[in-house]
């Protein structure tokens, strides 16, 4: 069975076309409303300009009049030159002044910066008025001005393409992992056992899907053979016990070895084998756990007006309670003596509380709404982990191909770092306050209807949270590692957060900060294969991506044609961040998972308190050279190998 | 006993699916997905909608500003020449006659440093005090040399500050505004480019989860005739067998 479930069964691109799929069609309509926005806008600006030029000459006209009106005849006028370039210099989108007289020559004009000639120019005039009777003319120029070019905005626009492509994909891995991919595997699995006549055993899925029953029929067919075999068993078995004879009873013995042949029947019930798809389940709800805990936190964090001193350290303030709550959730939540499930739907009704509060009263303090949803989001998050370790310690299940091991660790730490806090960010940038809202009640709600569609009978979701999983060996590993990784996390996550909530441009490098940063993350969790239970990279292997990294950052930021790119440098940390993280991660989700998620929550707590301080004390760039120095310094992972506890 | 049928017409059985089986693998691959596609759409369209806003609000404000920046040095050169702001007899008609000037202005003030109205379009408001926020943001501004903006009660409120010649705050010039970028939510988030773009989406998106489950089908038919027969040959082969074990087993009953 082990050696079966090594084989590498072939790699299905559904997951990754999608994914690509969905990048390229939200591209394309990006493009278009983009271009639609910027026909709009034009014909807005160009009027807007015109109205502005008109009312910029009526001024102007309007202090020539004041001034004749003191019986100043106009022409004798002393620095009316140096009064349009007054004009010129405090509004810089005027291309053209000239005061002209009633037969259209020119009396003065102004001189501003030299403008590269453009279409885009509106002109007013206005008329000299002294005494009811018109002396001269005010004609002016007003470049139109353009905020974004359509690249510019798509190249804003990349960021939430990324965020959306990146969930996209992951709900398409879902999806799959759960639906034809596991049905794939399930059949593989009972067609070998059926082609070699072994009928001990017999695959069961969770769910039926009446649209393929593959894998259904071959247990029926075979369950029907076993059941003949034991019947005739049965017969056979009676009637030798009453045969006196000893030639007919060895005639009955061979009548039943030949009936049984070369294949091998259990007696007296074949062993039910439940083929689940936890982990991939545990992966896509731990995600939206995370999307509805953090993303309504970064929402009121934005949405809240108020400016004190503290305001700059309240984002990774809240942030620290939430990772605090969570661990005190988690612990709570593994001595209860419920099922599973009932902690999953219990947190995740509890989560949707919050939007709905934040709907009816929008003065909630985000440090209550942190240290709420962390603690049904860690409970949650331990019902995850919990269901997803399940099948490791019980004979009667085995893991859908591909697994996910740490899969409830990983989207956790991947919303946290990057999907979330952007989602809540976009959430609150592209939407009024009651549709956002209802949006980041979205994840919770898909959630709540996954939730009760895996309550079916022999569901690793039934089992209880406090029943101790037998067999889980833990690994002595240096007992500061993970927390130094979870201090890293924290530190990143909380300056990320600071950056994101503050950005009210919306020319903000934020956003671009944080993908890169889960691009990092994602470019090392495919390339580890998250789908693998892969070996971590070895010791050279990763020193070696670490300097390649680090020297072509110091190597950008010191080269004088790059430095004047300002958002390159903090691009470049994120991403490299992101490797960094997204390594530590890795090894991280191979280790036995509560220990290890305690010692994470608990360090990123500390790392969010770090950068509570770097913020309160006014040093922005500290925090990700702190976390950056921290993930270099942690020694290299000695386990290699599958192990999932 | 079981009829040797039974045992092969599992891979016959799988050939004829019923038409609706033929939409819901669709849907159970790519429902959720196409979901997420079509909310990114919408984030697309209210991200560029929020751009709209503020540049609307933008030039707004731009036009407001040259209202009251003309307001401001009129009312500073007054004061250079050494007439008070509150014994100024000629605020009001000027006020009276930017008004007229700019449909888009409710109201026009000039309050003193402390933020009481000391003339206004609307006598109404003359010798009331701001509230609280819009105070605050008026005493911010003045101290940033900035133009200040402040919502009261839904309308927007844009103001600058009056310096005496000495570089004093002596008051401000406010404006109240009926704003065009304050509810462009209210129709236009569904406009016709996007419904357009969301039913292109879809279709495109139906039309990519069709592509992507393509090698699933594939796979599926390739089983019906592959491992799913050889399954159908092996179980029909033991059944056949265990009809003949079975019949002897019965020959032995009857001998006895």
């Amino acid at each position: 069975m082990n050696r079966q479930q090594k084989r590498k069964p072939p790699r299905d691109w559904t997951a990754v076309w999608l994914g690509g799929a969905a990048a390229v069609l939200l591209m394309l309509a990006a493009a278009f409303l983009s271009q639609v926005h910027d026909r709009q806008m034009r014909a807005l600006r160009e009027q807007a300009a015109q109205t502005r030029a008109q009312l910029i000459a009526q001024s102007i006209s309007q202090r020539l009049a004041n001034a004749t009106a003191a019986g100043i005849p106009l022409r004798q006028l002393v620095g009316v030159p140096e009064f349009l370039d007054r004009w010129h210099a405090s509004h810089p989108e005027i291309t053209h002044v000239a005061v002209h007289g009633l037969n259209g020559q020119q009396l003065w004009t102004g001189h501003g910066q030299a403008r590269p000639p453009s279409a885009e120019l509106s002109t007013g005039s206005a008329a000299v008025i002294a005494g009811n009777v018109a002396q001269a003319r005010v004609r002016l120029q007003v470049h139109n001005g353009n905020h974004q070019g359509p690249g510019q905005r798509l190249g804003l626009l990349a960021p939430a393409l990324l965020l959306i492509s990146a969930l996209a994909y992951l709900g398409a891995l879902f999806a799959c992992a759960q639906g034809p991919w596991l049905r794939n595997h399930g059949l593989r699995t009972i067609a070998r056992w059926a082609l070699r006549g072994d009928y001990r055993r017999l695959l069961v899925l969770p769910q039926r899907q009446p649209f393929d029953l593959r894998v259904q029929e071959v247990a029926q067919a075979m369950r029907r053979v076993h059941e003949r075999v034991m019947r005739m068993r049965v017969l056979i078995g009676s009637l030798r016990r009453t045969e006196p004879q000893q030639l007919r009873r060895d005639y009955l013995d061979q009548v039943l070895q030949q009936t049984e042949g070369r294949d091998r029947f259990a007696d007296p019930e074949p062993e039910v084998i439940r083929l689940v798809a936890v982990q991939s389940q545990s992966l896509w709800m731990s995600l939206l756990l995370c999307l509805g805990a953090v993303g309504p936190l970064t929402y009121a964090l934005r949405a809240q007006a108020a400016h004190n001193a503290w305001q700059p350290a309240l984002p990774a303030a809240c942030l620290g309670a939430l990772v605090l709550a969570a661990a005190a959730g988690w612990r709570l939540a593994a001595r209860l003596r419920i099922a599973t499930l009932s902690v999953l739907i219990l947190s995740l009704v509890a989560l949707a509380l919050a939007p709905l509060a934040m709907l009816l009263d929008s003065d909630l303090h985000p440090i209550w709404l942190a240290l709420w949803n962390g603690l049904f989001a860690g409970a949650a998050l331990a019902a995850c982990t919990r269901a997803q370790t399940h099948p490791d310690a019980h004979p009667g299940f085995v893991h859908a191909a591909p697994g996910i091991s740490g899969a409830a660790l990983l989207a956790w730490w991947g919303g946290l770092l990057w999907l979330a806090p952007a989602l809540g960010y976009y959430a609150h940038a592209a939407l009024p306050a009651a549709w956002a809202l209802l949006a980041l009640l979205l994840p919770l709600a898909c959630g709540l209807f996954l939730a009760t569609r895996w309550d079916v009978s022999h569901s690793p979701w039934r089992v209880r949270m406090a029943m101790a999983a037998p067999g889980a060996s833990e690994r002595p590993a240096p007992a500061w590692r993970w927390p130094a990784l979870g201090t890293a996390a924290g530190l990143v996550a909380g300056g990320l957060l600071l950056d994101l909530v503050t950005s009210h441009d919306s020319m903000s490098a934020a956003p671009l900060q944080q993908s890169a940063l889960g691009l990092g993350l994602a470019a090392v969790w495919a390339w580890n294969g998250l789908a693998q239970t892969a070996a971590p990279l070895s010791v050279a292997r990763r020193r070696h991506a670490c300097a390649l990294v680090l020297t072509a950052l110091l190597a950008t930021t010191q080269w004088s044609g790059l430095a004047a790119i300002a958002w390159l440098g903090p691009l470049l940390l994120a991403l490299m961040l992101g490797l960094l993280l997204g390594q530590g991660l890795a090894v991280a989700a191979q280790m036995p998972q509560s220990t290890t998620s305690q010692q994470l929550l608990l360090g990123s707590a500390l790392g969010a308190a770090m950068s509570v301080t770097a913020a309160l004390l006014d040093l922005p760039g500290a925090a990700p050279v702190l976390a950056l120095l921290l993930l270099t310094l942690l020694p290299a992972p000695r386990v290699k190998g599958k192990d999932v506890a | 006993m079981a009829p040797l049928s039974e045992y092969c017409d599992m891979s016959k059985r799988m050939l004829h699916t019923p038409a609706r089986a033929l939409a819901r693998p669709l849907l159970e691959v790519g429902g959720l997905w196409l979901l997420i596609v079509l909310g990114g759409v919408l984030l697309i369209a209210g991200l560029l909608d929020h751009w709209r806003q503020q540049e609307l609000q933008a030039i707004e404000r731009a036009q407001l500003e040259l209202t009251l920046l003309e307001v401001q040095g009129e009312l500073e050169g007054d004061l250079s020449l050494g007439i008070e702001l509150e014994h100024n007899p000629r605020i009001q008609g000027l006020l009276r006659q930017r008004l007229q000037n700019d449909p888009q202005l409710h109201s026009l003030d000039v309050l003193d440093e402390n933020g009481r109205a000391l003339f206004s379009t609307d006598r109404g408001t003359i010798g009331e005090p701001l509230p609280p926020e819009a105070r605050a943001a008026a005493q911010q501004g003045a101290a940033l040399h900035r133009h200040w903006h402040a919502l009261i009660e839904s309308t927007p409120v844009m103001g600058v500050e009056l310096r005496s010649p000495f570089g004093e705050t002596a008051g401000h010039v406010s404006a109240s505004y009926a704003s065009s970028a304050a509810d462009y939510f209210s129709g236009q988030m569904l406009t016709r480019p996007l419904l357009l773009t969301l039913l292109a989406t879809a279709l495109g998106g139906i039309a990519a989860v069709w592509l992507a489950t393509r090698p699933q089908r594939r796979l599926r038919r390739a089983q019906l005739t592959g491992r799913l027969a050889r399954i159908d040959a092996q179980l029909a082969a033991t059944g056949l067998r265990l009809d003949e074990e079975s019949d002897r087993l019965d020959a032995v009953e009857r001998i006895e």
